[in-house]
């Protein structure tokens, strides 16, 4: 690769992909075009021409014979498909008057919103209750002994606070995607 | 016939509805697309990720069976069981119809 690429730091959480497509387009319409993206929200650029190109996130994680039959349903539709990150897809298109979203009724954006706590929330929620805090209780038990106990007791506090951040900006995230595309029943 | 897939499936979305209706005949996604657009003048549009998420659930739900695949795109056709559900929403919405009309729906 002899370009030189545009390197540039951004955090989205789970729920915030809709944010993250609203970012790269605008990157895009500003002549940026979306080379890849790594874990740690790192985000690389090349120069292009500045066009209003639509960027969309799906979450749908396949085993991998079912994800060629996926993607080619993709490339029917005339999505471009980029990458794929933490079983995120990512795809682009160029704007047009229509055809312009993934998803055609809000049904399919609740679905993908359920597929993401199912897979990815849950997990974090189970190690926040099962390892998290039974560790830092256990730390703060032994930290009086030595400077270790120290040590391992601030280490089991920054998780979980890391852990409570996240905890509670997802679940905002997760209560903000079911009041715009679901029943407030099925969401209490 | 399932209770769950009854209170699922009937009242129908718009994409379901299509979808089934369309496997009455063997098509893959793509296709169902450009005929439900076709059907309804553009005026309903399936896109790509509803498609995929909607063909997976009636699959696993017994609605459709995947027949055979064409350069990776799965076809797909109405089973037995979609046949039903299908045949209780078209009552549905002949009953609404007749209604709108007027009419006294005598099934």
């Amino acid at each position: 690769m002899a370009k030189k690429l545009k390197k540039e730091h951004h955090w989205f959480a789970l729920t915030d992909y809709e944010e993250e497509e609203k970012f790269l387009r605008k990157k895009h319409n500003a002549g940026y075009r979306l080379v890849k993206t790594t874990m740690l929200g790192t985000y690389y650029f090349e120069k292009c021409r500045p066009e209003d190109v639509v960027y969309k996130l799906d979450f749908n994680p396949q085993k991998s014979e079912e994800r060629e039959r996926y993607l080619k349903m993709f490339e029917d539709y005339g999505w471009e498909y980029i990458q794929e990150l933490n079983e995120y897809s990512y795809f682009r298109k160029p704007a047009g008057p229509e055809d312009d979203d993934i998803f055609s009724d809000n049904e399919s954006r609740l679905d993908m919103a359920k597929r993401i706590f199912a897979r990815k929330m849950l997990p974090i929620l189970i190690i926040f209750a099962a390892l998290v805090i039974p560790q830092l209780m256990l730390a703060a038990h032994n930290s009086g002994k030595n400077m270790v106990g120290l040590v391992i007791l601030t280490m089991w506090t920054a998780l979980f606070v890391l852990y409570v951040a996240v905890i509670i900006h997802c679940g905002m995230g997760f209560r903000r995607l079911g009041r715009k595309y679901g029943n407030k029943k099925d969401w209490k | 016939m399932e209770e769950r897939l009854k209170r699922i499936y009937v009242p129908m979305t718009e994409t379901g509805f299509y979808i089934l209706f369309c496997l009455q005949d063997v098509m893959h996604g793509y296709n169902i697309g450009k005929k439900v657009k076709e059907l309804t003048n553009g005026e309903i549009e399936i896109s790509p990720g509803t498609m995929y998420g909607t063909l997976s659930k009636m699959e696993k739900d017994g609605l459709i069976e995947f027949v055979r695949e064409e350069e990776k795109r799965k076809l797909y056709r109405i089973t037995e069981l979609g046949r039903q559900i299908l045949d209780m929403e078209l009552s549905r919405i002949e009953r609404l119809y007749r209604n709108s009309r007027g009419e006294v729906y005598n099934g």
